[in-house]
């Protein structure tokens, strides 16, 4: 058979595979898509688990091992079993979050942490550079095999170019279709058709050289068996150690290789899917690993000592003639290699792009989502620089590696250096105490300690890690030493790495996260996932919508570019009741939009995105927090205020009270004022005007002596006047000094009426004299007596009874003493009562009684000041006043 | 009254039986596990050929997908049903 026959097959074969990714696409584009995507395809996807390592590399493994092989799928087949406990959980998470990676899940789950997402994808691209290395070396092995078969010898510069070619194409199909479109949701519908029905090929391939190999070559089963059995691996002594590790680590490989994160969760469209994969999965694996001990089997017998086992599936059928047989088996590696490196590198440039690339732009970008450029172009950008960056690191690996024996080795150890994200991945998702720093640490142990006792020492003694140090340690720490750590000897080197590794990385994701406060968000996130079957998928509690729908429209425009976010845009304002592309900013819409733009970009960038545009619009918990913290702050400064406004208000009051007094004085004032000019005006006129006529002259002596008389007697009453005046003015001011003398009422009394000169021909006095005198009086008796006269000539002066009588009695009333001056006159009348302590107040025409009205105000400031009072009493028939005496303590308390 | 009586003991026996079901589904992969480890029983015992493992092996692996393709045929798997929304069951008696 010709070498360039195998080559043009080879090509059609790609030409085939491209046709059928670009029909699923244009199907799915129409929105036929939903036929793709039945539970059949999703389990055939998940076939990128068998890569060429194990479609070439079990046959060599059994060859040399046994039945150890087997748990490479063994453990895969538990977790797919195990779908209740685990996956189920993994894959509504992965939907509703829009879980776009490994890397997206464990950033999500701490916080949206964009240092997880960045650790995570560092670690994930090591761990399988190599592997992509190892599938490129095995297709260009499997070429050379043919090669050698049609005649022409390959030497390394021939792999090495084949490696280049192979590289370079699988470059182009996984840009072609795995970067044309940005689906929100991070699916590729193209590739999954691909993928599945690479894994038809290869199912179908290793089954027909098995079904070769029993039936043709060895003639039945049991002739298989008993040639098994007569084989060198007929005794199956399997180190206990080993079986078990290995099978824990082929089920946490499962789940954290980014290219079976991608199909199983990530390309997941109907969790339903699960339940059929949970049983046709392990049957695919238990077909794929079924024929293997056979083919190992008659190969070693068939086949001279020392070729090479990992291609046994090759040679065997070259060897028996089987040209055609050949060539499907090559197709059958083929499609395994390649399928492995498209999904795995597509899985890598998405977590590149969107968690190393897109961060580092927006941050240096500095001023917003939407300004600075085309961020779906930056995307797709990324990932096709991603896409070629990682091929090329695989081809570098792979040429830098040498040789096979070296490679073989390296399918394990990526399988270790992935499991370091389980602890992480399996706390996350069911321990609400797990948080971002122990997540953090456990990761970043577990790839020291695995790259320490692993990955290094794999390349070699000339290497990094050499022998010295292996056997000694570095810089002599013996208990450092690589394949012996904490001086624990003996460990075969993956089931050591994988102890230690797992070992300390599981007890730090413990320890620290035990020992560190988780952020709010971290707590939000934790609550989402780990209850992810209770609740619903709400994340955010209250939102402003400060962001027009417009602005948000141009920015999603730009990730998912146009048709697509135009849609989604009209979908929700219709969700809304509303026409045409604008919804209402609402707080549904925005957590909507943020997971629509996580599907693409990774829920942390969204996130921030979002955020910058809608000034948080979607308020996390942080911000719930601190809103709180000012809305109590508030509260307290506007009771402050209110306090203060409360204050201000009663200042404002007295102020106005005191206004009013002071208006009120200021009339008092001008009153008191006008009427004392009008006082003095009186008598002066009089004054006046009869000096006139005196100095005019002329007048008889009668004349003389009346109207001098008149001046005389004007001039008293101004002087009283004054007198009267300044007295008050003195009490008012408690200007006045009083005099502390004791006596006796009656004698008081008795010089008062004396002073009025009343006779009982003017007015009759009533009084009893024997009470008046057992009143002891210990205050200032002139001024008393001031009062007494008053009250006795206004009674002899107003009293309008033509009999006029003065009754003068002294009671005792509520405890104190009082002696009331009660005429028979008319009385005052009572909205005069009040009015008759005014001053200047007078109830008739005064010119008659010749006072200036200040008598009685003069009584009550005397009567003030005495501790005293004196008042009207009313319904006494005339008028009658009160007067209160003072207290002994009254007057010394002055 | 008993039509009403049988129809709510039909319902009934279906949510158990779903329910049971459900505690199979998780029950399975401890099986598994354990039938997988018996293996690490046999060194140093007669039973060490390669072809009694394999025929043991894939006849533990026969059972397992047996055993899930027919939980997946009865399991009423409905994502949407909030019964099923858990990973612990809840039972009312």
């Amino acid at each position: 058979m010709s070498f360039n026959l195998l080559v043009a097959v080879a090509l059609v074969y790609v030409a085939f595979l491209f046709t059928v990714a670009f029909a699923a696409e244009r199907l799915a584009a129409r929105g036929k898509g939903r036929f793709l995507r039945s539970s059949t395809i999703y389990t055939l996807s998940l076939s990128i688990y068998c890569t060429a390592w194990t479609f070439y590399g079990a046959v060599g493994y059994a060859a040399r091992s046994g039945l150890e092989y087997l748990t490479i799928y063994i453990g895969p087949t538990l977790v797919m079993v195990g779908w209740w406990w685990l996956l189920r959980k993994l894959v509504r998470i992965g939907r509703s979050q829009r879980i776009t990676s490994v890397a997206d899940l464990i950033s999500s789950r701490f916080g949206k942490s964009t240092a997880l997402g960045v650790i995570v994808t560092v670690m994930a691209v090591v761990g399988t550079t190599p592997y992509i290395a190892l599938q490129l070396q095995s297709v260009t092995l499997s070429f050379a095999v043919f090669a050698e078969a049609a005649g022409r010898g390959w030497g390394t510069d021939e792999l090495a170019q084949a490696g280049l070619w192979v590289a370079v194409g699988l470059a182009v199909f996984t840009i072609l279709f795995g970067t044309r479109n940005l689906d929100a949701n991070e699916r590729h519908n193209g590739i999954v058709m691909a993928i599945a029905v690479e894994a038809v090929v290869k199912l179908g391939a290793l089954m027909a050289v098995g079904a070769f190999v029993v039936w043709g070559v060895a003639g039945g089963v049991g002739e298989t068996l008993s040639r098994i059995d007569a084989s060198e691996i007929a005794q199956w002594e399997q180190p206990g150690g080993r079986w078990v590790a290995l099978i824990f680590l082929s089920a946490a490989a499962f789940l954290c290789l980014p290219r079976m994160f991608q199909v199983l969760v990530v390309e997941n469209v109907d969790e339903r899917h699960v339940v059929m994969a949970s049983w046709a999965f392990p049957l695919y694996l238990a077909l794929m690993s079924l024929f293997v001990v056979p083919i190992a089997v008659i190969g070693l017998d068939l086949l001279p000592e020392g070729s090479n086992p990992d291609l046994f599936v090759l040679t065997v059928p070259l060897s028996q003639g089987q040209s055609g047989l050949a060539m499907l088996s090559f197709l059958g590696g083929f499609s395994s290699a390649t399928s492995m490196v498209i999904v795995a590198t597509i899985a890598l440039a998405t977590m590149v792009s969107n968690h190393i690339v897109v961060p580092l732009w927006l941050s240096s970008s500095g001023s917003g989502a939407v300004l600075s450029g085309d961020v779906r172009s930056v995307v797709v950008l990324a990932r096709r620089m991603s896409i070629g960056g990682i091929l090329a690191l695989g081809y570098v690996y792979y040429r830098i590696s040498g040789g096979s024996a070296a490679l073989a080795a390296i399918g394990l150890i990526s399988f270790a250096g992935v499991a370091q994200f389980l602890p992480a991945i399996l706390t996350g998702l069911f321990w609400r105490g797990a948080t971002r720093s122990g997540a953090a640490t456990g990761l970043i142990i577990g790839f020291c300690v695995w790259a320490w006792t692993l990955f290094l020492p794999s390349f070699g003694t000339e290497a990094v890690i050499n022998q010295n140090i292996l056997d000694h340690g570095p810089f002599g720490l013996d208990w450092l030493r690589p394949r012996a750590l904490f001086g624990i000897e003996g460990l075969d080197s993956v089931v050591h790495a994988l102890f230690w590794s797992m070992l300390l990385n599981t007890t730090s994701v413990f320890v620290v996260s035990i020992l560190t406060f988780p952020t709010p968000i971290e707590r939000l996130q934790g609550a989402q996932f780990v209850n992810i079957f209770e609740h619903s998928a709400s994340a955010h509690t209250w939102t402003r919508s400060a962001a027009e729908a417009e602005d948000l429209l141009i920015m999603l425009q730009r990730i998912l570019g146009p048709s697509e976010a135009q849609t989604f845009f009209e979908s929700e304002a219709g969700r809304q009741g509303k026409g045409g592309y604008l919804p209402d900013v609402t707080p549904d819409f925005i957590e909507r939009l943020e997971k629509t733009l996580s599907g693409s970009v990774g829920a942390a960038t969204a996130h921030a995105m979002v955020g910058q545009l809608t000034e948080g619009a979607s308020v996390s918990v942080e911000d719930l927090i601190a809103v709180a913290d000012e809305a109590a702050q508030i509260m307290e400064y506007s009771s402050k205020l209110e306090a203060k406004s409360a204050e201000q208000e009663r200042t404002a009051r007295a102020l106005r009270q005191a206004n009013e007094k002071l208006t009120a004085l200021s009339i008092q004032k001008d009153a008191f004022l006008s009427q004392i000019s009008h006082e003095l005006r009186t008598p002066m006129t009089s004054i006046r005007s009869f000096s006139e006529i005196l100095r005019e002259g002329g007048l008889n002596d009668d004349e003389l002596g009346k109207y001098a008389g008149i001046i005389h007697h004007e001039a008293i009453r101004l002087t009283r006047l004054l007198d009267d005046l300044l007295d008050l003015s003195v009490l008012e001011n408690g200007q006045v000094t009083l005099q502390q003398q004791r006596g006796s009422l009656m004698d008081l009394l008795d010089q008062s009426i004396a002073a009025t000169g009343n006779t009982n021909s003017q007015m009759q006095l009533r009084r009893d004299r024997d009470i008046e005198a057992s009143i002891r009086l210990d205050t200032d008796l002139d001024r008393l007596s001031q009062v007494f006269i008053n009250l006795i000539t206004n009674a002899q002066k107003y009293c309008s009874a033509e009999h006029p009588r003065l009754q003068i009695i002294v009671r005792e009333v509520s405890g104190r003493q009082v002696v009331d001056f009660i005429d028979n006159g008319a009385g005052i009348p009572p909205d005069s009562q009040q009015m008759i302590f005014e001053k200047f107040s007078r109830l008739a025409d005064h010119r008659t009684a010749g006072g200036a009205g200040l008598g009685l105000a003069i009584c009550r400031e005397i009567m003030l000041r005495l501790g005293g009072k004196i008042a009207y009493l009313p319904g006494q028939g005339g008028a009658a006043f009160r007067v209160t005496l003072p207290d002994a303590e009254a007057l010394a308390a002055q | 009254m008993s039509a009403q009586s049988k129809a709510n003991i039909f319902l009934e026996r279906s949510n158990y039986r779903q329910r049971r079901l459900q505690d199979a589904a998780r029950l399975l992969p401890v099986v598994g596990i354990i039938v997988v480890l018996i293996p690490l029983l046999w060194s140093d015992h007669e039973n060490q050929g390669t072809s009694f493992g394999l025929i043991y092996i894939f006849g533990a692996w026969a059972l397992l997908v047996i055993g899930a393709g027919y939980l997946s045929r009865k399991l009423h798997y409905n994502p949407q049903n909030q019964e099923q929304n858990t990973l612990r069951s809840r039972e009312d008696f």
